[in-house]
């Protein structure tokens, strides 16, 4: 099993890292060649604005979009909750629109709102950190909730989209890839 | 230990990213729209600085607070080096990262901020090995190459990377003991090297 994890810009390197750790291989998708060959897709955290303009200008947006409907398994943090999200509050860009919510960019805040915290998940508790976070303001009915911060949702799925409003990536706690390895065998 | 990792993050997000100086919320929103990670919130870009000379400090904080609004990105703004009143300034205004900046003129000639005691995340310019490391010791969670600023002229900002990469490089192969005494030569701590 090959895990992608898209490279245009953000924090790929730390997703790599926790892979490593795991133990399972990975590579860095620039181009849609790469994307022949993954079995499942990591969107990492970053800036939605400059990630979405250059998977438009890539055409790697579009071809997601179709592996995607195919039954890839894909996983986005922070930014690529954003960019996976059928909705963005306020802003007009780049989206995939993959899973059934809405979500409002920078929502806790600006850096010096930025936390770290332990969240409880539907399979454990987990350390995480939230870094000028964007929330998921709300859900459609086939969206399952997986994870919580007191009364925000911060880990959601559907199908085969994983979100996370989070960071694990930063904190090193590998249980939340764990499960999205466990979505693609 | 906390709050360095949550500032390093942000500085982690910003990788592979394009910074741009913008001088007014139109360019703010410009450089926004052009896929910048961020903006460096200034009155006048560094090339101005140097040619009007002068006394250069912290930008106009309602400028600064105009361009926070215009963008979602995340902004920056330079202090002086030393100057910690101008950085509680920033912090309270809100700002995403503060630049510790050699572009401004430096308020202290012997001291950085000792920017551990803020929550806002620092970034700061370093020529070599050592001098980012004293940084990193004093808190900053990024560093930058000092380069020559405002000339448009990269090749020191390359020259710097290049040294910062092969002294760590070259430390890496010694013995312990070599890389003990480096690190007390350099006003290091060694677990901060290691």
């Amino acid at each position: 099993m090959i895990i992608g994890i898209l490279a245009l810009q953000g924090d790929f390197a730390e997703h790599k890292e926790i892979l490593d750790k795991l133990k399972v291989e990975s590579i860095l998708v620039k181009t849609k060649e790469d994307l022949e060959k993954i079995n499942g897709l990591i969107i990492p955290g970053g800036e939605s604005t400059a990630i979405g303009l250059l998977l438009e200008k890539t055409g790697l947006g579009k071809q997601i979009i179709s592996k995607a409907k195919k039954g890839l398994v894909i996983f986005g943090t922070c930014a690529g909750a954003i960019l996976l999200s059928k909705k963005v509050l306020g802003k007009k860009e780049f989206s995939f629109a993959l899973i059934d919510t809405v979500i409002e960019r920078n929502s806790f805040g600006r850096q010096n709102d930025s936390f770290e915290e332990k969240i409880k998940t539907s399979f454990g508790e987990i350390s995480v950190s939230f870094i000028r976070a964007p929330k998921i303001k709300s859900i459609g009915k086939k969206v399952q909730v997986l994870g919580k911060l007191k009364n925000e949702i911060v880990i959601a799925k559907q199908k085969n989209i994983l979100i996370a409003t989070c960071h694990p990536e930063i904190t090193l706690d590998t249980k939340l890839h764990e499960y999205f390895l466990k979505m693609i065998r | 230990m906390k709050r360095i990792r949550v500032n390093r993050g942000l500085a982690k997000m910003l990788k592979g990213g394009c910074i741009m100086d913008v001088t007014n919320e139109k360019q703010a929103k410009i450089a926004e729209k052009s896929g910048a990670v961020a903006v460096m919130a200034l009155e006048r870009i560094p090339a101005d600085i140097r040619k009007d000379g002068g006394i250069a400090r912290m930008s106009d904080p309602s400028l600064i607070k105009k361009i926070m609004k215009e963008v979602s990105i995340p902004v920056m703004a330079k202090v002086r080096i030393g100057h910690f009143a101008e950085a509680q300034i920033l912090e309270e205004i809100g700002v995403d990262f503060i630049d510790e900046s050699e572009v401004l003129t430096p308020a202290d000639n012997e001291f950085h901020i000792n920017k551990i005691k803020f929550k806002t995340p620092f970034v700061c310019g370093a020529v070599d090995l050592g001098q980012a490391l004293r940084r990193i010791n004093e808190g900053a969670s990024m560093i930058r190459t000092k380069g020559e600023a405002g000339t448009g002229n990269i090749i020191e900002a390359v020259k710097h990377i290049r040294t910062i990469n092969s002294e760590l490089q070259k430390l890496k192969e010694k013995e312990i003991d070599i890389q003990e005494n480096w690190a007390r030569k350099e006003k290091i701590p060694f677990s901060l090297l290691k």
